[in-house]
């Protein structure tokens, strides 16, 4: 939770460094629709994360929600990226029984755990395995940040991807010439619409 | 007026960021242990099966 609050400051931080506070103004503009199933599929990895029961059900509670939210937002920019890492992310934890796979030696260089494969990390969503043990595992959260960076999180490629799709959501939402253009679009495909 | 106004876009940017890291959250978040050692539960010991 700590270092996606942190990453999303700092990509924040970035926009409103680069379109000033009209770009805030602009944000708020940015209108969510079904923001409840993001809700939903929040609460549900929570669930899954703090009752370590249920993983495989729980997970698709998530990802229903989640394409739901998707499908109703998807005009928004950056939404495809957003999609695809989704996607990639919800692969690999469907093909590993709802959990997802990240391997002995990565926990290790990240908190000095030593962890026999096959355990369970409280309060995550990840199951320690092997590589061989796994499936996808290049798909897992197996990506360390350089540097004492490396330290704060692990992270997979989904997870990468998802936040490009986020930055670009931002980015678009919070640029005068980009959030024009976004409006002028959506007005377009409503006069498509009428008429 | 401006200050309802304003309070308006702080309201709707806190909905919209929020919305962002619900989203976040629930699809990709990195496994991170805040910089302190994470419990892991024990391995489940196989059943034994006699032959």
């Amino acid at each position: 939770v700590t270092i996606l609050t942190v990453t999303l400051a700092a990509i924040l931080v970035i926009c409103i460094v680069r379109f000033g506070s009209a770009g805030l103004a602009r944000l708020a503009s940015l209108r969510w629709r079904g923001g409840m199933l993001a809700v939903v599929a929040c609460l549900s990895q929570f669930i899954s994360i703090q009752g370590h029961q249920y993983r495989l059900p729980l997970l698709i509670v998530t990802i229903t929600a989640l394409v739901g939210f998707c499908w109703l937002n998807r005009r928004q920019p950056g939404m495809l990226l957003i999609v695809i890492g989704m996607a990639l992310n919800a692969t690999v934890m469907f093909a590993n029984g709802g959990m997802m796979p990240v391997a002995p030696d990565r926990l290790a260089q990240m908190s000095g755990m030593q962890v026999e494969s096959g355990a369970v990390l409280l309060g995550s969503k990840d199951v320690v395995l092997e590589d061989h043990e796994a499936t996808l595992p290049w798909l897992g959260d197996r990506i360390m940040l350089p540097g004492p960076l490396g330290q704060l999180a692990i992270w997979s490629i989904g997870d990468f991807i998802l936040i490009a799709g986020v930055t670009r959501l931002l980015w678009v939402a919070m640029g005068k010439q980009q959030h024009e253009q976004l409006l002028s679009r959506q007005h377009e495909r409503r006069s498509a619409a009428i008429h | 007026m401006a200050r309802s106004s304003t309070t308006r876009i702080i309201v709707n940017c806190i909905a919209a960021i929020g919305i962002a890291l619900t989203l976040l959250l629930s699809a990709g978040a990195p496994l991170n242990t805040g910089g302190r050692r994470t419990a892991a539960t024990p391995t489940p010991t196989p059943t034994q099966v006699a032959p």
